[in-house]
């Protein structure tokens, strides 16, 4: 009662409106626009205006930092470096490539004869050539979690989806069931672990529908229902939920690593026929969308060219009462100008009303508190950081939280109370320096 | 390209659905108190009535009485917005305020904590007191350190209180005919005799179901320990308050009050039951210690509160002299909301090591210092019981 | 105004609400506190009709009547012919469950040693009887008022009004309020008799003459001869009454029904024809001694031994037997020295010249009554010797 474990809240899932509609491919747009931004790292451009590049063709890279690698999405023309929005919420510098929709392929594509036969070390050096990301929405290059020195028992595949609006987990599995299976059981073998557990929700029956025909052929892979609550995909949430055992740092303390599915998805491609990480599926839904789809896309695409092919905003919609957000309801982003591209890290679009209202004062409640996965106390949080007190803010742990936007959902007075602990997060961090 | 509207995450919120918001669980506080508005009035217009002892305007007086309490309240917090504010003074802007400012629960809860014949200007008064000086200069509902209330009914009871004795009391006109009453409340009784005996205490006013039902004389809200029980099960089964705070004070009251009859010879459990079903405790356990505004937010806060709170009660009440140990220990109490809330938000988060175990270590042993000095005191008040030397000490 | 309106709506209205509380609510308030006091009469009077209830035991309800005062004298305590006018001061109706009236309850204030002895009495009206009495208030001497023990009230209960000697035994040293009740019951039945068309047994008798029998045989045990005219027959009775004023023998006529004996036993104490208080009570042949009672002070008994020559034609020696009080603490109008003073004054006087003394200031009553014994014990020396009559 008094260290209460947080058991996650259960929050309308709002999936229906996009579940309906399958996944649509959508693999040539006009224009794409590579943005030289990944995960808060600036990336160098490696091509010019005027050069025509291949599919899978290295366009910027940043050696510094991870290593990372960012591929061409279509083949086609360089013919601009401009800005764009970023889910971010930044506008930052793009690589605009013409789409000449000839598809043709970089060399370093082709079939891996001898997938059976790849060490870890192989496996793990197609992530860092592949530019793999965790495509969940942290977007954390996926080689670094392999190279770990610790002994990793599982590997987890997050399925869960936790949050509200969101369905391309969903549709990507339930369309390529079988390379999920795949994908992680090369994961598997590059962590030399003994088994991978895919987590989904519970409710989510039609996942393990579509994976079940499958299973006898990959004995190594179990499936894991956690339950219908927020944050369920939450990285320790499930490591804790499937190895009982916790941790304060990387999961790999737990021997556990956790790789979203479509990251396993993407991983099949690249290891069977070394396409870099170019795709991937996004949702755009909402109640502002006339009918809200799932779609499997070059990174790159415009969204308002996705939008239009969701039948465009609904009727009348008037854009500065809605939300236009990067990512999903509880953690995205809200962008004010709906001239974004897909990166590796955007999983979704919603559009959304506004609602507006007058709000009360905190009354106290310590609802916060009470729903906080992470057992932090927002209200003093808060308190600490109007008042500047890094010492408190230390003692309160702010640092530890993960943004998951429970308290602000919760409130009962609509305080922005997640933003006041993330404030207090950064001046911590800052203070602490 | 369209401009969207700004914001930030999460824009999911619970708020926005139907049935949730602190408007709604404000809601449910007057819905909770209903249960204990109509008892009041039950006891004190209805049944009086059928009784035969009083007319059919004085039967509707109770309600009117606790009603009053809710618009007088909120009619001066409608004054304070349109006085502190030249700028809005609209009465849609006004009317938004109010409906953000919940004005009639203290009002209510205001009337609830007063006695039957207090005549309207006390309660004026005490509204005042409550509404402007305890909520509003300290900056409105959220901000305010006291429980308005609260403040407004010990403004009163401290200065007013011969005057509203003066105009009839607690004592409905039933009441007042029932000779073994002779005009005592039962913790005035106590108070005053400093003696437990189950024939001096108890008996005067029927069994303890008396007590818990609440057919005895006391304020309008306080005696009935099962209307307050149904307002608090609703309260808790509506997520609005903790089940715990509640039930760790009452468990404290009970508890001390059983060790102090036992340390003066008198072990039946009769009276730490009538120890808690006197005075207003449960009333406080039910809705003024869970009150979230100005009581801990926390959980380890929210049982910290109501362990010294617990304590205080007792002390107040067998060593002070006061039969209100409730409302002043609440009082009391309400300064250091503020702190249990830091100390034992540290204790939440960095459990028992550094700093959260000091915090707790601190806070542990003054509720145990508080409740020996309280059992040692009470105890040498009640009994011939003394523990050498200690006496001297505190 | 309209301006005004525009710009202070909200205000007015506010204050007009809080002004509205503090007035309405003040004068409500007030009003429950007013109503307090009024509670406390309603619940006065509602437990006096419930000690009214109580006291017919029966019925349910009380209401009260407007019954009035009648004329009616009745002699005050201690007094020949002093008389007064009870005073009815309030009725009331007891009602059972079906509102049929059950009983009435008359509170009568009459006098006993002092005014303002005021008693309740209960009638069932179906029985004509009277059902009880309940004492309201009075202003009696408590140590006397004590002595009115249970036995003299039950006298009153389920007392029928049809008795023709309607009266209760009085307590010895309680005599005056024993009478208060006496008149008051009897004027509660001559209320009940007007207001509830209840006839009050009245039987028609005469008294034609009283005189002493001094006959030396039998003037102990027949002292008075008695002659009445009684019945609707108009029947004439001559007859020996004793001293407790019973008929001892008939002279000539029939022997009446008891009815009338109660009733001649009754009326016969206070008639004016002799004076029928003080009698003989014995008389010794050998040692000629002459014993003489009378009721003086207090309805006490005075009584004096007379010892007569060997002729019975003068008294030689006198023994006066007495318990009355008269001294300057009891009755300021006194002044003489402490008791037996007044009786030794009086025997000297008359042994000394055959004369009475006159009444003595304080102690007139016992005054009167020596001389009513003096005067007898000449009555009996005439009678004796005188011869001629």
């Amino acid at each position: 009662m008094i260290f209460q474990k947080a058991k996650g809240i259960y929050i309308e899932g709002r999936k229906g409106m996009c579940k309906i509609n399958p996944l649509k491919e959508y693999l040539s747009p006009k224009y794409v626009y590579i943005p030289l931004l990944q995960r808060a790292c600036n990336l160098e451009s490696q091509v010019k205006v005027g050069d025509e590049v291949k599919i899978g063709q290295v366009v910027a890279t940043n050696q510094q930092q991870f290593n990372i690698r960012v591929h061409a999405s279509v083949s086609g023309k360089i013919t601009a470096i401009k800005k764009v929005w970023h889910s971010s919420g930044k506008m930052v510098d793009a690589i605009e490539i013409e789409n000449d929709f000839k598809n043709q392929l970089a060399e370093t594509i082709k079939e891996e004869k001898n997938v059976d036969s790849l060490t870890r070390e192989q496996l793990i050096n197609k992530m860092e050539l592949a530019g793999l990301t965790g495509l969940g929405g942290a977007g954390f290059p996926t080689h670094i979690k392999y190279k770990t020195k610790a002994k990793i028992n599982s590997v987890i595949i997050n399925a869960v989806e936790c949050e509200p609006y969101l369905t391309c987990d969903y549709h990507f599995i339930i369309s390529y069931p079988e390379k999920l299976l795949k994908g992680a059981t090369y994961l598997m073998r590059a962590a030399e672990a003994n088994e991978v557990v895919i987590a989904y929700k519970i409710y989510n029956k039609q996942i393990r529908e579509a994976l079940q025909p499958f299973l006898p052929k990959y004995p190594n892979v179990k499936l894991f229902p956690v339950k219908n609550v927020y944050p369920a995909g939450w990285e320790k949430y499930i490591v804790e939920q499937i190895t009982k055992k916790t941790y304060t740092g990387l999961p790999a303390e737990a021997g556990a690593i956790v790789n979203n599915s479509a990251t396993a998805i993407a991983y099949a491609d690249i290891v069977e026929n070394n396409i870099p990480l170019i795709a991937r599926p996004i949702t755009i839904t909402g109640e502002g969308i006339t009918k809200p789809s799932t779609f499997f896309v070059p990174i790159g695409t415009k969204v308002s060219e996705l939008v239009e092919m969701s039948g465009g905003y609904i009727k009348g919609l008037d854009p500065i009462k809605y939300h236009y957000i990067a990512g999903g309801p509880m953690t995205g982003k809200a962008i004010f100008i709906d001239d974004l591209v897909v990166n590796d890290t955007l999983g979704a679009v919603i559009v959304k009303p506004v609602i507006e209202g007058l709000y009360p004062e905190c009354l106290g409640c310590g609802k916060c508190a009470d729903v906080c996965p992470v057992y932090l106390t927002p209200t003093e949080i808060k308190k600490a950081m109007e008042r500047k007190d890094i010492k408190l803010l230390g003692d309160l742990n702010s640092n530890k939280c993960i943004e998951c936007g429970l308290c602000s959902y919760i409130c009962p007075s609509h305080i922005e109370i997640t933003e006041a602990v993330v404030k207090g997060k950064t001046m911590l961090r800052k203070g602490g320096q | 390209m369209a401009r969207f509207a700004g914001g930030k995450a999460p824009f999911l919120r619970k708020y926005d659905e139907k049935d949730y918001g602190t408007q709604v669980i404000m809601k449910d506080f007057i819905i909770a108190l209903v249960p204990v508005i109509l008892f009041a009035w039950y006891k004190n217009g209805i049944q009086v009535y059928l009784d035969g002892n009083i007319n059919f305007l004085e039967m509707l007086y109770p309600l009117f009485f606790i009603l009053m309490g809710a618009i007088i309240s909120t009619t001066m917090e409608g004054i304070f917005f349109y006085v502190t504010d030249k700028e809005h003074r609209g009465a849609k802007e006004i009317s938004q305020k109010l409906s953000l400012s919940f004005a009639a629960i203290p009002g209510l809860i205001l009337a609830l904590l007063l006695p039957l014949y207090t005549p309207i200007w006390v309660l004026i008064f005490a509204a005042f007191v409550a509404t402007i000086i305890g909520k509003m200069i300290f900056g409105g509902f959220g901000h305010n350190i006291f429980n308005p209330a609260l403040l407004g009914y010990a403004v009163v009871g401290f200065t007013l209180m011969g005057v509203v004795n003066a105009a009839g009391g607690v004592f409905n006109a039933s009441e007042v005919l029932i000779d073994s009453y002779a005009g005592a409340t039962p913790l005035g009784v106590l108070a005053s005799g400093k003696e437990i005996d189950y024939n001096i205490l108890v008996k005067p006013y029927g069994t303890l179901s008396n007590f818990f039902i609440g057919t005895i004389p006391g304020a309008l809200g306080e005696t009935s320990a099962l209307a307050i029980l149904f307002g608090g099960l609703y309260l808790v089964i509506r997520k609005v308050i903790k089940w715990y705070t509640p039930v760790i004070y009452v468990g404290t009251v009970f508890v001390l009050s059983w060790m102090i009859g036992a340390l003066s010879g008198e072990t039946g459990l009769w009276f730490p039951t009538y120890s808690i079903l006197t005075g207003g405790v449960m009333f406080a356990a039910v809705f003024m210690a869970t009150e979230p505004v100005t009581t801990p937010t926390n959980v380890i806060g929210k049982v910290f509160f109501a362990l010294f709170l617990g304590v205080l009660t007792v002390l107040f009440r067998f060593v002070g002299n006061l039969p209100e140990g409730v409302g002043t220990s609440l009082i009391f109490l309400n300064i250091f909301a503020i702190p249990i809330d830091k100390f034992t938000a540290v204790i939440r988060t960095k459990r028992f090591s550094k700093p959260g175990g000091l915090y707790f270590g601190i806070l542990t042993v003054l509720v145990i210092l508080l409740a020996v000095y309280t059992l040692v005191k009470a105890g040498s008040m009640y009994t011939a019981f003394q523990i050498p030397f200690i006496g001297w000490v505190i | 105004m309209k301006i005004f309106m525009k710009k202070y709506l909200q205000i007015t209205i506010f204050s007009l609400l809080l002004v509205l509380a503090f007035v309405f609510g003040g004068i409500y308030s007030r009003y429950m506190t007013s109503q307090i006091e009024v509670h406390a009469e309603e619940q006065a009077i509602a437990q006096f009709n419930q000690s009214l209830i109580n006291l017919a035991g029966m019925g349910s309800k009380v209401v009260e009547a407007a019954y009035e005062d009648m004329e009616k004298e009745y002699l005050v305590p201690g007094f020949a012919n002093l008389t007064y006018n009870p005073e009815l001061s309030g009725s009331y109706k007891i009602l059972d469950e079906n509102n049929i009236e059950v009983a009435v309850i008359y509170i009568i204030i009459t006098v006993g040693r002092y005014d303002g002895v005021e008693v309740a009495y209960a009638i069932n009206i179906e029985t004509d009887t009277l059902i009880d009495v309940l004492v309201i208030s009075n202003k009696e001497t408590p140590a006397y008022f004590r002595t009115l023990d249970f036995g003299f009230y039950d006298q009153f209960e389920n007392k029928t009004f049809d008795d023709v000697v309607f009266t209760i035994d009085a307590v010895s040293g309680s005599t005056y309020s024993s009478l208060a009740f006496d008149a008051g019951m009897n004027y509660a039945r001559e209320l009940y008799a007007r207001d509830y068309g209840f006839e009050i047994p009245n039987i028609v008798y005469e008294i034609n003459s009283v005189i002493r029998n001094f006959d030396l045989e039998t003037f102990v045990e027949k002292p008075f001869i008695v002659n009445i005219t009684y019945g609707p027959e108009n029947n004439i009775l001559e007859a020996y009454f004793d001293n407790q004023y019973n008929l001892v023998e008939i002279i000539s006529g029939n022997m009446p029904d008891q009815t009338y004996l109660d009733l001649f036993k009754n009326d016969l104490p206070t008639t004016t024809f002799a004076d029928m208080k003080t009698f003989i009570r014995s008389y010794d042949e050998v040692t000629r001694k002459i014993v003489i009672d009378t009721k003086a002070y207090g309805g006490m008994t005075v009584s004096v031994e007379f010892e007569l020559n060997e002729n019975l034609d003068s008294v030689t020696g006198i023994l006066i037997t007495s318990t009355q009080t008269y001294d300057s603490d009891y009755n300021d109008l006194y002044a003489g020295a402490p008791a037996p003073a007044v009786e030794n004054a009086y025997r000297n006087q008359y042994l000394s010249d055959g004369t009475y003394h006159d009444s003595i200031a304080g102690a007139t009553i016992t005054g009167n009554g020596l001389i009513r014994i003096f005067t007898l014990m000449d009555d009996v020396l005439e009678a004796w010797n005188g011869g001629g009559n």
